[in-house]
């Protein structure tokens, strides 16, 4: 675990371990898996947040079939994948920042984000930020504004972004057209 | 104009590390900001200045300058309050990570630190506003909470008269944690490997945020994380049906975090 540690929110895991996807969803697809070879090549490691796992768990019925494969998804995830949970450090940073962007300290307009996502964003960041993550990779524009302001009122470390753009992709795109 | 001003009064100013006084000088700013922010309810942004105007006598003094409308907020914080009055509480988040601050300097360097207002006419007449001792920082309240926790790292160290077990969290993160000699010899096999250490955590609750003191290991084990893609093979076979029965996956997660109606 030498590289950085890079936090993953629920729909970015989502687009990458999904085979289905419309033409039109093909671009994000795409860029998720790039992403995803990006991170190998420098070597990061990705850390699940518990409250992404729980969001991803949601997906599984109460189904024999289903459940068998809830069990073995989390036999494979908690053998090769670091699991941040929400403990008592966690929920400390976590209730410092949900208050930052309640009481306006950190800059941030509360009207911009209803109070249920702001709780689950600051949860996600806590947990993050006490495991040492460096980046935090999201598709949720609202969120992505949330923790800028975090940053730079310099109550969070830690950066939260969309998946970055491919150049080669763009370069690939421009070749079609 | 009014100005303000700080003075650690016994240190010697070479042990004092440029990135400690780098972090110092930005919280100060913030923490003007964010006082004049919950006071006003209006955002400062660049209209008021906060410039650091000198400092001197080594590093030992430093002078700012503000822009007449953070000059009261700037009053008011340059009272240094004891680390164990209540009413810190009142003060915003930043302003509580800049006394913490004062407070870690004061106690790592064993110096009394003295706020001061000055004006700008006459630089060498100094009003002391505050000072806090190293022993004012001794008797702050803190409290230390028990709680299991599990940690990610790889093993760089092991032994000692106690057995201990240092755990690499990050490139700048290390932690020496306690365990018994049976645990500490089995961490020798895991020497330079990744591992996943579950345990018992002391964690100190303090001003300046939480932070652990003691970590007892309970268990350790060998840990292989997989690279990004790898990962995503393995996991993939156990979910990827499930995701697939979902038309709009960004709308699904996305409702899972809105409130009912």
């Amino acid at each position: 675990m030498s590289g950085r540690k890079v936090a993953l929110d629920t729909c970015v895991l989502g687009w990458a371990l999904r085979d289905k996807y419309t033409e039109s969803d093909k671009a994000k697809k795409i860029r998720a898996e790039r992403f995803f070879a990006r991170l190998k090549e420098e070597k990061a490691t990705i850390v699940v947040p518990s409250v992404v796992l729980f969001e991803l768990l949601c997906v599984y019925s109460d189904s024999e079939e289903d459940t068998e494969a809830k069990i073995q998804f989390l036999d494979k995830l908690s053998k090769h994948c670091q699991i941040a949970d929400l403990d008592i450090i966690a929920a400390s940073h976590a209730a410092s920042y949900f208050n930052a962007t309640n009481n306006g300290d950190c800059g941030y307009d509360k009207s911009e984000r209803e109070k249920s996502k702001r709780k689950a964003d600051t949860m996600i960041l806590g947990q993050a930020a006490c495991n040492e993550v460096s980046d935090l990779i999201t598709n949720d524009a609202g969120f992505i504004s949330l923790a800028k302001a975090l940053h730079e009122s310099n109550k969070c470390h830690v950066s939260v972004e969309d998946i970055p753009e491919d150049p080669q992709m763009e370069i690939e795109e421009v070749i079609i057209e | 104009m009014d100005g303000y001003g700080f003075r650690f009064l016994s240190i010697s100013p070479k042990d004092l590390s440029a990135s400690k006084l780098g972090d110092l000088l930005k919280h100060y700013e913030a923490a003007i900001r964010s006082e004049y922010r919950l006071s006003t309810g209006d955002r400062p942004e660049d209209a008021g200045i906060v410039a650091l105007s000198s400092i001197e006598d080594n590093c030992t003094t430093l002078r700012f300058v503000l822009s007449a409308l953070f000059v009261t907020i700037a009053a008011r914080i340059g009272v240094i309050p004891k680390p164990n009055q209540s009413f810190l509480n009142n003060y915003s988040p930043a302003t509580r990570t800049l006394y913490h601050d004062f407070y870690s300097l004061s106690s790592h360097y064993n110096t009394p630190i003295e706020s001061f207002a000055f004006s700008s006419g006459r630089p060498d007449d100094l009003r002391r506003l505050s000072i806090i001792s190293p022993e004012d920082i001794s008797r702050a309240s803190s409290a230390i909470v028990e709680s299991k926790k599990t940690l990610y790292g790889k093993v760089i160290t092991v032994g000692g008269k106690g057995p201990r077990v240092g755990i690499e969290l990050s490139e700048s993160t290390v932690l020496s944690c306690i365990a018994s000699r049976e645990l500490a010899l089995e961490a020798a096999r895991y020497l330079y490997r990744d591992v996943r250490v579950r345990g018992e955590a002391k964690v100190v609750i303090s001003l300046g945020g939480p932070s652990i003191k003691d970590f007892t290991i309970k268990e350790i084990e060998q840990f292989e994380p997989l690279p990004p893609t790898d990962l995503v093979d393995i996991l993939k076979p156990h979910i990827k049906d499930q995701l697939n029965r979902i038309d709009n996956i960004e709308e699904f997660f996305h409702n899972l975090r809105e409130e009912e109606e």
